[in-house]
């Protein structure tokens, strides 16, 4: 069965270049455009990973993971943070929020499809 | 020392020395002397007294003058700057719509462009598969497989050249069968004759018996009959087999001439399919050359457009940063209309914290560029408590 990634930035060209990635790599994608259209997008089927940006109109990506680790049905799903944020507070508030790992932009698909596998499996 | 304060300190002690001069040298100085002393005194005490008060109206006119300057240039200084919060509460909004479009046109290109890219990347992909199931259904071991059903036909045809071969030799035995007839319708003929010379020494015999032999004499005679048509039968069968003999040899140059042209004809049609699989396999394997070649490329092209995609991250940085330089100079302005206002009511004078304005813009840095080019010049060290571009970090 085919695992299923959603990718959450409001940047459409790095929406596009995660998913190229990704679905080269055989995972299926679910694209959102900020933390709120990720939110209308959990309809209960199961995501084995999230992918997201920290700085989004309407929802940021920190608030978007809090609210992600509330739902029961996806509270152990692991979230990659993906972002042109480099600060050490910021990463920590992204860990206490419950990410599992930190990617700053720009980054190599490679890197990311490693750090996905890692998380994934 | 100041003019102004030389004067201030030279009056009193004018005024101390004259004061000395009445008080003191008339115990010292008695009569007319004394009272001279004391007028010239008193008089050089009045004209340094006057040259002071003159100077000192002079300095008071061009303190005046430098107050009234002082004042100007405050004015000057005021006005300019409520036409510099002017200006800036007027062009940065509009710097701002500029900014905003920058960043919309940047992004909706880049975005536009990364479409295009990634359509391109699904079509070299689409294209890669197709290829491939194409190259997957060109197997040289098909040819291989083909050649070989070839080479069976071949040896079934040279078998039936074979079976031709014993049919020449069955025709070849049918005419040692024909030469043996021959020589029993020789046999024949030789007996028919025999017994016709039997029957005649038997009519001889039976006329020199007389009227006991007329008897015998009817049947030497019909036995002589009997081999004159043996004799005739022994000539047909004769005839016939040397025309079954001539039939025979015509079938066995004619067959001969078959077998050597279906030879010929055989080792011919296999020479020419030989080529033309051999021309067939050198074709399929410039095929399955040309398209593992055409299969790397589309792969090379592939991964170049997907790096372009890479570097069209750049669009992600350039709007953030230059989101963030919108956002300070709004808030720059929107403290400035505030300042303006309590300037122009008289309550207080603008007071801007620089250091505190570019502490608080640190805070909304999103990117390692901005740390990097906020001080003056062009730093590019890491912060220390910044992570590098393109790092991941586990927790």
């Amino acid at each position: 069965m085919d695992k299923t990634i959603m990718v959450v930035d409001d940047s459409a060209s790095i929406r596009q270049l995660v998913s190229i990635a990704l679905k080269g790599a055989g995972y299926k994608v679910i694209e959102a455009r900020d933390g709120l259209d990720a939110l209308s997008k959990l309809t209960g089927d199961k995501i084995h990973l999230v992918i997201c940006d920290v700085n989004m109109p309407n929802m940021d990506g920190i608030s978007f993971v809090k609210e992600l680790k509330l739902n029961p049905r996806y509270k152990f799903t692991p979230v990659i943070m993906l972002t042109t944020e480099a600060g050490r507070d910021k990463m920590a508030e992204g860990k206490a929020a419950g990410a599992k790992a930190w990617v700053v932009k720009p980054f190599q698909p490679a890197q990311m499809l490693d750090a996905v596998a890692k998380l994934i499996s | 020392m100041p003019r102004s304060n030389s004067f201030l300190v030279a009056i009193p002690v004018g005024l101390a020395a004259l004061a000395a001069s009445l008080f003191f040298l008339p115990s010292y100085l008695n009569g007319y002397p004394t009272a001279a002393l004391m007028l010239l005194a008193g008089g050089l005490a009045s004209v340094w007294v006057r040259r002071r008060v003159r100077s000192l109206e002079a300095e008071l006119v061009q303190l005046r003058q430098t107050q009234e300057e002082q004042r100007q240039s405050t004015e000057r200084f005021s006005h300019n700057l409520e036409r510099l919060l002017t200006v800036w509460l007027k062009l940065v909004p509009v710097w701002n719509r500029h900014i905003d479009t920058c960043r919309e046109i940047g992004n909706e290109a880049v975005q536009e462009l990364s479409t295009r890219f990634a359509e391109l990347v699904q079509l070299i992909d689409s294209s890669r598969a197709e290829s491939r199931a194409v190259q997957g259904s060109i197997d040289l071991g098909d040819i291989g497989s083909d050649k070989a059903h070839l080479q069976q036909l071949f040896e079934e045809m040279k078998s039936f050249d074979a079976t031709t071969d014993q049919l020449y030799e069955q025709i070849n035995r049918l005419n040692t069968f024909a030469d043996d007839l021959d020589n029993m319708a020789g046999a024949v003929a030789s007996i028919a004759e025999q017994t016709n010379m039997l029957a005649l020494n038997a009519a001889i015999e039976a006329a020199r018996a007389g009227e006991a032999g007329r008897g015998f004499a009817v049947v030497a005679q019909e036995i002589r009959e009997l081999s004159s048509q043996s004799a005739d039968t022994g000539r047909h069968i004769t005839e016939r087999i040397e025309r079954l003999k001539e039939s025979m040899e015509e079938i066995g140059r004619s067959a001969s001439k078959t077998s050597e042209k279906e030879d010929e004809n055989l080792a011919e049609s296999e020479r020419f399919i030989a080529k033309v699989v051999e021309h067939l396999e050198e074709r399929a394997r410039r095929l399955v050359g040309e398209g593992e070649q055409l299969l790397s490329v589309n792969a090379e092209i592939s991964s170049q457009i997907e790096q372009v995609l890479v570097e069209l991250q750049f669009q992600d940085r350039v709007s953030q940063i230059l989101g963030q330089v919108s956002h300070s100079m709004d808030s720059l302005t929107r403290l400035l209309e505030v300042n303006e206002q309590e300037f122009a009511s008289g309550r207080r004078a603008i007071s801007l914290d620089v250091q505190q304005l570019l502490n608080e813009m640190k805070t909304t840095y999103t990117t390692v560029e901005q740390h990097n080019r906020h001080e003056a010049g062009d730093k590019h060290t890491e912060p220390d408590d910044n992570a590098e571009a393109g790092s991941v970090s586990f927790f």
